[in-house]
């Protein structure tokens, strides 16, 4: 796992790598809270792109990421998702509460437009 | 007839282990990338229930057996530990036995929909058993 400030966007982009299960789960967990509060960061976006697995227990932590930043007014950027994760999330219905896209900087303006901040 | 079993420790790092194992088993029955990624899906579902649920962080065994007959694949997940109150309620989507543990409560919702058959015993204090069964598609071309 990699993680990158964007302060700008009071954003933190983390790059998720291999298989995303209740084992790995946790660490993303506390790595992205303790993250957020040092960092003042109301935003994730999560690049899913390295991906090659992922349960439900990942979706679990996504619905607890967004459980955190949207009480800050923040939201959740995912991109590069692959087939597997991308059926996963619309099974749990969860779609709507995330931005869903290709790259970053789409999550980003689609952010951007969703808080009305000018770009 | 080709069987499979595979015993570990109710360890959360053993999940890859468990699915990976299951996944290579099926191999003979020359699945698609979408079938395979099901059944790693569906038994790290089990396992994760067996480590989380029934042993709850305790120490413990998970059993995997597993069976092709024909296109058919039938993998039974069983722990020795604390069982299921209610089989019906924890089968229920978002339902979850942890709240307060980020599970989403799909794990057998996941299971139903990735398999062509989940049966699931339970005897409280001895254990619980997931039976799943898949057919694997042959494309003929």
């Amino acid at each position: 796992m990699e993680m990158t400030l964007l302060s700008k966007h009071r954003l933190i982009a983390v790059r998720v790598y291999g298989e995303l299960d209740h084992h790995a789960a946790g660490d993303i967990r506390s790595a992205l809270e303790r993250e957020i509060k040092r960092t003042g960061a109301i935003n994730i976006a999560f690049d899913f792109g390295s991906v090659t697995f992922m349960d439900s227990s990942g979706i679990g932590m996504i619905i607890g990421r967004y459980k955190t930043v949207s009480a800050l007014g923040g939201e959740i950027i995912i991109y590069g998702a692959s087939e597997q994760v991308s059926r996963l999330i619309e099974m749990a219905g969860i779609s709507h509460l995330l931005i869903l896209s290709d790259t970053l900087q789409q999550g980003i303006d689609a952010m951007s437009r969703r808080k009305r901040v000018n770009i | 007839m080709n069987r499979m079993e595979l015993k570990f420790s109710a360890k959360s790092v053993n999940e890859r282990l468990a699915r990976t194992v299951c996944a290579a088993f099926l191999l003979e029955l020359d699945p698609t990338v979408d079938e395979m990624s099901e059944v790693k899906t569906a038994i790290s579902e089990a396992v994760t229930n067996s480590i989380i649920h029934a042993y709850n962080g305790e120490s413990g065994v998970v059993e995997i057996k597993a069976e092709i007959e024909g296109d058919t694949v039938t993998y039974t997940v069983r722990d020795f530990g604390c069982g299921i109150d209610d089989i019906a309620k924890a089968r229920e989507p978002l339902y979850t036995g942890k709240p307060d543990s980020e599970r989403s409560g799909m794990g057998f919702a996941i299971m139903e929909a990735f398999m062509d058959k989940l049966e699931v015993e339970s005897v409280k204090g001895e254990g619980t058993a997931v039976r799943m069964i898949k057919r694997i598609t042959r494309d003929e071309q």
